[in-house]
């Protein structure tokens, strides 16, 4: 904990960490669950619920086989979640396989827990394998949840969906897409929250395809000079999306004409992109991860949906993000501005996926390689700039 | 007796004072014979009187009391002995007993009798004097009583005088009041006739008025007879009742009729001038035809008049030159006009002619004057621009002046009443205004005819021939605009050329105050000047931008044919390392330099004298301050758009190169370095730019350009480049934003090329493990990765390109690093005791300061290093918390080779770092990252000067992940990794 105005929360996996997923809540609590990566030993999975009253995360910890790549929590089902996980067969190669858990965890008394709370108490659990999906390679690298029965993964030369029947266990494949470009892997993909659509990246393109047709719908072909490493889609204003790379920059896309490039680039980051992820409430505010150790939240607020109401006119607002300057105290009115809010700089590692909580907007979760997560909060400054706007 | 008392001497006293004594003496001697005290109160009492008088006349009271006194004394009172000779005759105190005894002492007889004689001659004479005295007073008075005695008679005659002449004045009178009364009557009879001649002289007008008329269409003067058939309209009109005049009324009509049909075919003839038309519209106007469709027919007219005129003007110019040189235009000859030499254009010089007439301005007249001369002659005729303004704008003025004049202002010298239907209704500011425009006087002439048009019927006509106007005049500009070419070679043009087109412009301009008022013909032209003098600067200064670019591209190509040669050798010789050839360096930086000094020699010589030029030839336009302010202004913002667009440019071209070599992904390593070279070059190129180049042109500027007095010393600004002027206070802004520009701009090209550089490098280190299978990888390896040899390679090559553009820090250094390079080396494998370094000969001494984190595993196994792994987790994560963070991709503050090649090496050690976490290994390929690290400690090291600890701790980290990644780890030890490593080197 920094500071009380901008308190965070820090926790220690002691497990070198990849990635994290934020849950969906039922009871109001925001909760985060995070897989280890480690090759040789045990690998683990900590479910974080964070109680905002005592200001505190409380985990709960299962045991995973296998070093996990990627995570990906049912957007239904608190208690689902899919894995990537790799494994090395014989000794000889890696396997990667892509399987969904469900959680069991040890039914305790609620005013138990509530009471008695001990500091870092470790409850375990239990996962229960609910299926695999059968990638062929064994090189999936991420799942996307479409709903509770259609699924999307992430292999290294093509894109599968699934339809899968949790109670069955069973999973079919429904279609696929492979990469157009046969230098460059896919490295991550995401889903259109607005239509029927995937939208993955590769090498340095940007290509989105229709989920019925599977046909390509959009292209940005080579028009910027950095390996993309991951993407995220607005959820509140369809056709834009955000895109790191390893050129240290954020890219903000409108798909329907990227020709003129991206619409806003904003460089605060001194080393790779790894994560860029839009708040789902305020689509203004993007946090976004590096391997500088840093996350940043920034504002783009004049591009975002907010701007639709308020900036329709102004034209002062366009001003160049990508500077990098703290608007707070130049802004003598509380309107939020385009421009890096906070910058994050508890991490000691790289710092390769970040998530916003899903139930309380102004929440988010870093996770660094060393097994640090840190939960964070969005300056109350640009809280009340928001809300009051 | 009068021997005896009138002893006078008539020598001495003058003749009037003589006279007076005399006349005393003898009044006193007449008096006083007997009765001398009676003659002596008498006198007394006159002597009283006398002295009254004197002291009256202010006489001196004095001597006439002592002359009296003494004279009274001696006359009346003889025994007072006065100071005066008593023998003197003349004298008061003369003394007759004395002056006798005195005589009868001194003188004989004959003398005696002498004096006897000449005594009585004298009293005689005296006597004779005062009778005249007495006769000539005596005269006077009896004159004076004659006179007297006439004025008596005479009052009496005019008495009887006066009572005539009233009795007659009154006579007078009382006739003249009778011829009055008598007359009275007939006055009033011949004012009435008087009043009927008058109206006869009318009627006879009124009358004749058909006939005059029918005469004056036979004459075609059609003026005469619609000024004449106005003056009777009213007239006609009043008495419409009576069936004569109705008559007449109506026979007018018909002829007026005929006569405005007439008119209307003069003024649709073809060959109908402007002057004519404008003329038939005033009388059309004045005949009351309908303004409306008037004005729209004029409209019409004119402008295809106008169009005709423009055609032919533009026909007729295509022959003349654009511009003629003063001194090669001999004075023409003088004669008017020549008739026995074909005229040309007959139509057009009896039409100059006519309008040189009338017209009021004198400069163009003058003008005029001189085409028309020229032009019979043909010998060195007008040029292009000042032809089409005499025969062409001056055509549009006209029509502008004289519509105005009808339609839209009514003409000043309006008054109402000189005919029917006319306003007077004059506000001052149109007076003011016409005034001041100065219409030609075929205008001015129908001046007092002025239509009578509703306000919104005014408008609609001011704002259609304000478009009409506004057409023509911008194809009239268009035209002129087309005079003005900017070739590609832009100095090439004579700006004189140029210069006068415009000044001719700018002539029309003036002469054109209809045109001004009407559609702001000024503000037009001056546009047209405006966009010439960018138009002229931005070619200039584009001109030179694309030279340097090309220039800026040439070298690149030239750097990059070295590189490649430069490569191909090293292949050849198979050295590694050594940085390359002064002789190629040198020569780098001379053609740097030589750049930076031909980017300042063609701004001195070229773009400054070129637009000096331009802005001293001796035109109007540009003599006004405004004019000038406008065109230095002009000039400062496009000299820094200038610079934001080369800087611009180059980024441009420097992503653009970027992006061509990204999109073919793994390029051959001669394309790559060439387009990454343009970027190095560009931004060393800004950074020169910026700390002294930029300064120095601007300096320049303000002694050339924007130098404050005038042009005084216009053309000496080369010579004295000695003392450098300081930059002056209003370019001073622009000179630090430019600098600050370009330094940005330096900078961003810098860390582009920093970037892109490492980015490349580090693709490569991430696509040759992405492609191997790593987990099945022979074990132990046998050399480093073709990878990290390629890689090295490429450093050195960049290395030399660095060197190249940006220099070394000296060669003394450059030793030190070879030598410590290879002391480097020795203290790697020492400690585990390994045999003799390799090549590059320099047996080193011992290191003698060594890493912290070599120390820490120097002494270690490399098991033991490894094994130890939590540990070292521990204090590599303590390590970093208390080490600043690192920042792969910042700015590059060092320019020189150093920071540089540390950037890069930072990005490429980092991207290594990062993909290693992203694989598994096996057993052998953990090997091979251990043997590439330690290879690239050895060989990095020389480009990590600036922050040793750093590559260590990043290569270490790098060893670190790869054995935790590695599911059978099984670390070499140092003997073997050394042994790999000199295997590999040959």
């Amino acid at each position: 904990m920094e500071s009380t105005e901008h308190r965070s929360c820090a926790y220690g996996l002691r497990h070198q960490t990849r990635c994290l997923s934020a849950i969906k809540s039922n009871d109001g609590k925001s909760r985060f669950i995070i897989g280890t990566q480690e090759l040789l030993k045990p690998n683990e999975i900590h479910l974080l619920t964070f109680d905002e009253d005592m200001f505190e995360i409380t985990p709960t910890i299962f045991s995973h086989p296998h070093e996990i790549w990627d995570i990906s929590a049912s957007k239904d089902d608190p208690d689902l979640f899919f894995t990537c996980y790799r494994q090395v067969i014989d000794g000889k190669r890696t396997q990667s396989t892509a399987s969904l858990w469900r959680m069991k965890q040890e039914q305790k008394d609620p005013e138990e827990i509530d009471v008695e709370r001990p500091h870092h108490h470790q409850h375990r659990g239990e996962l229960e394998h609910v299926l695999s999906l059968d990638v062929g390679d064994g090189s999936v690298k991420k799942v996307i949840w479409q709903d509770s029965t259609e699924v999307i993964s992430v292999e290294d030369w093509r894109i599968c969906i699934w339809d899968i029947d949790i109670k069955q266990g069973t999973a079919k494949l429904t279609g696929s897409i492979d990469t157009p470009d046969k230098n460059f892997k896919f490295t991550s993909a995401v889903l259109n929250p607005h239509a029927q659509e995937v939208v993955a990246v590769y090498g340095r393109s940007i290509q989105g395809w229709n989920l019925g047709s599977l046909k390509p719908t959009f292209t940005i072909k080579d028009s910027q000079p950095a390996l993309i490493l991951c993407i995220d889609y607005n959820p509140n204003r369809p056709f834009q999306i955000a895109t790191g790379g390893d050129d240290c920059k954020v890219r903000i896309w409108d798909v329907r004409d990227p020709s003129m490039g991206p619409i806003m680039t904003i460089q605060d980051h001194t080393h790779w992109v790894w994560s860029v992820a839009y708040n789902k409430f305020h689509d203004q505010l993007v946090l976004t991860s590096s391997s500088d150790c840093q996350v940043n939240l920034q504002s783009i607020v004049s591009i975002s949906t907010g701007a639709d109401y308020k900036f329709g006119d102004a034209s002062d607002t366009e001003q160049d993000a990508s500077e990098g300057s703290e608007p707070v105290e130049t802004m003598p009115l509380d309107v939020p501005t385009d421009g890096l809010v906070q910058a994050f700089d508890q991490h000691e590692d790289s710092v390769y996926q970040v998530a916003w909580s899903s139930v309380d907007p102004w929440l988010f979760l870093s996770l660094s390689h060393d097994g640090r997560a840190v939960m964070n909060q969005v300056p109350s400054e640009e809280k009340f700039k928001i809300i009051m706007n | 007796m009068a021997t005896g008392d009138g002893p006078l001497h008539p020598l001495d006293a003058t003749p009037k004072a003589s006279t007076s004594a005399r006349l005393k003496a003898a009044t006193g001697a007449g008096a006083g014979t007997g009765v001398g005290a009676a003659a002596g109160t008498t006198i007394t009492t006159r002597r009283r009187a006398k002295s009254f008088l004197r002291n009256y006349y202010g006489l001196q009271q004095a001597d006439g009391t002592n002359q009296d006194g003494s004279k009274e004394s001696s006359s009346a009172q003889t025994g007072l002995v006065s100071k005066a000779d008593p023998y003197d005759l003349d004298s008061h105190a003369f003394e007759v007993d004395k002056y006798m005894h005195k005589l009868f002492v001194e003188k004989q007889l004959p003398g005696l009798v002498q004096a006897d004689n000449e005594l009585v001659a004298d009293i005689r004479q005296l006597d004779g004097d005062m009778k005249t005295l007495v006769y000539e007073n005596y005269s006077k008075f009896l004159s004076a009583t004659d006179t007297i005695n006439k004025m008596k008679s005479n009052v009496d005659n005019l008495e009887s005088e006066m009572s005539r002449l009233t009795e007659n004045i009154s006579k007078i009178a009382t006739s003249s009041s009778a011829i009055h009364s008598s007359l009275g009557g007939k006055r009033e009879k011949i004012r009435q006739l008087n009043g009927v001649h008058s109206l006869l002289t009318k009627l006879q007008f009124v009358f004749e008025l058909p006939t005059n008329l029918n005469q004056c269409l036979e004459a075609e003067s059609y003026t005469q007879a619609v000024k004449s058939y106005c003056r009777t309209l009213h007239l006609l009109q009043h008495y419409k009742h009576l069936t004569v005049f109705t008559g007449i009324e109506r026979e007018c009509k018909t002829i007026m009729v005929q006569i405005a049909h007439r008119i209307r075919q003069k003024m649709c003839a073809e060959q109908a001038t402007m002057t004519e038309i404008s003329e038939c519209v005033g009388l059309l106007l004045a005949l009351k035809e309908d303004p409306v469709a008037l004005w729209k027919q004029y409209l019409d007219l004119s402008m295809n008049y106008l169009q005709r005129v423009n055609a032919k003007t533009l026909e007729e110019i295509k022959i003349l030159p654009l511009y003629v040189p003063p001194p090669v235009v001999p004075p023409t000859p003088t004669q008017p006009s020549t008739p026995s030499t074909p005229r040309k254009t007959p139509k057009k010089s009896s039409k100059t002619a006519n309008t040189t007439a009338t017209t009021g301005s004198a400069p163009l007249k003058e003008k005029e004057t001189k085409t028309k001369n020229a032009l019979p002659s043909s010998s060195p005729p007008a040029d292009k621009v000042s032809y089409l303004n005499t025969h062409y704008l001056k055509q549009i003025e006209g029509f502008v002046v004289s519509f105005r004049n009808y339609y839209l202002v009514p003409a000043p010298n309006v008054t109402s009443g000189t005919t029917g239907g006319m306003t007077a209704s004059t506000s001052i500011e149109d007076v003011a205004l016409v005034d001041q425009q100065r219409p030609p006087a075929w205008i001015a002439k129908d001046s007092r005819v002025f239509a009578n048009l509703t306000k919104e019927q005014q408008d609609e006509a001011a704002s259609a021939v304000k478009d009409a106007m506004s057409k023509i005049v911008s194809k009239y500009l268009d035209t002129i605009s087309s005079f003005l070419d900017y070739p590609d070679d832009i100095f090439s043009v004579h700006p004189e050329v140029h210069v006068h087109v415009l000044q001719n412009l700018y002539l029309g301009t003036l002469a054109s105050p209809g045109l001004r008022q009407m559609i702001g013909f000024d503000a037009l032209a001056t546009g047209l000047i405006q966009n010439w003098e960018t138009q002229l600067i931005h070619r200039a200064l584009g001109k030179f931008e694309k030279g340097l670019m090309s220039r800026i591209s040439k070298q690149d190509a030239e750097l990059g044919q070295n590189g490649s040669n430069k490569e191909h050798e090293d292949t050849l010789n198979s050295t590694l390392g050594e940085s390359n050839a002064p002789g190629a360096s040198s020569s780098l930086s001379a053609v740097l330099k030589e750049t930076i000094s031909w980017l300042q020699d063609v701004f001195k010589n070229d773009i400054i004298p070129f637009l000096e030029k331009c802005m001293s030839s001796d035109a109007q336009f540009l003599e006004t301050t405004e004019g000038r302010a406008q065109f230095l202004r002009n000039f400062q913002d496009s000299f820094k758009t200038f610079w934001e667009d080369m800087l611009k440019e180059m980024q441009r071209q420097s992503g653009a190169t970027y992006l061509s070599s990204s999109a073919t992904g793994s390029a051959t390593a001669t394309t790559t370095s060439n387009s990454r070279t343009l970027s190095l070059v560009m931004s060393q190129l800004c950074f020169e730019l910026s700390n002294s180049v930029v300064e120095q042109l601007y300096r320049t500027l303000s002694k050339t350009l924007f130098r404050v007095g005038k042009r005084n010393r216009s053309g000496s600004f080369l010579i004295e480049s000695y003392e450098e002027p300081p930059v002056i206070p209003q370019l001073q802004w622009d000179c630090k934003s430019v600098i600050q520009l370009c330094q940005d701009a330096g900078h961003v090209l810098l860390d582009g090329f920093i970037a892109r550089t490492g980015n490349e490098l580090s693709w490569l280190v991430m696509d040759v493990q992405s492609v191997i299978d790593f987990v099945a990888m022979a074990s132990p390896p046998t050399g480093v990765s073709g990878t990290w040899e390629h890689i090295y390679k490429q450093l050195n090559e960049i290395e030399r390109q660095v060197i190249m553009v940006y220099g070394d820090e000296g060669d003394r250094l450059n030793n030190h690093d070879l030598s410590s390079e290879s002391m480097r080396r020795e203290s790697v494998f020492k400690p585990s005791g390994g045999g003799g370094s390799s090549n590059n000969g320099g047996g080193g001494s011992r290191p003698t300061q060594r890493n912290d984190s070599l120390t820490s595993y120097g002494s270690n196994t490399m098991n033991s290093r490894f094994e130890n792994q939590q540990r070292n987790l521990l204090l590599s994560n303590i390590d970093k918390l208390f080490s600043d963070r690192v920042e792969i991709f910042v700015r590059c503050q060092d320019l020189n080779r150093t920071g540089i090649m540390f950037g890069i090496i930072k990005i490429l050690l980092k991207a290594w770092a990062e993909s290693v976490r992203t694989k598994t290994f096996g057993k052998g390929s953990f090997q091979q990252v251990q043997v590439d690290a330690e290879f690239a400690k050895i060989w990095l090291w020389r480009f990590a000067t600036a922050d040793e600890r750093l590559m260590h701790s990043l290569l270490e980290e790098t060893q670190q992940t790869a054995y935790r990644r590695c599911i059978d780890p099984a670390p070499l030890d140092m003997n073997t990794v050394e042994a790999i490593i000199n295997s590999s080197e040959r």
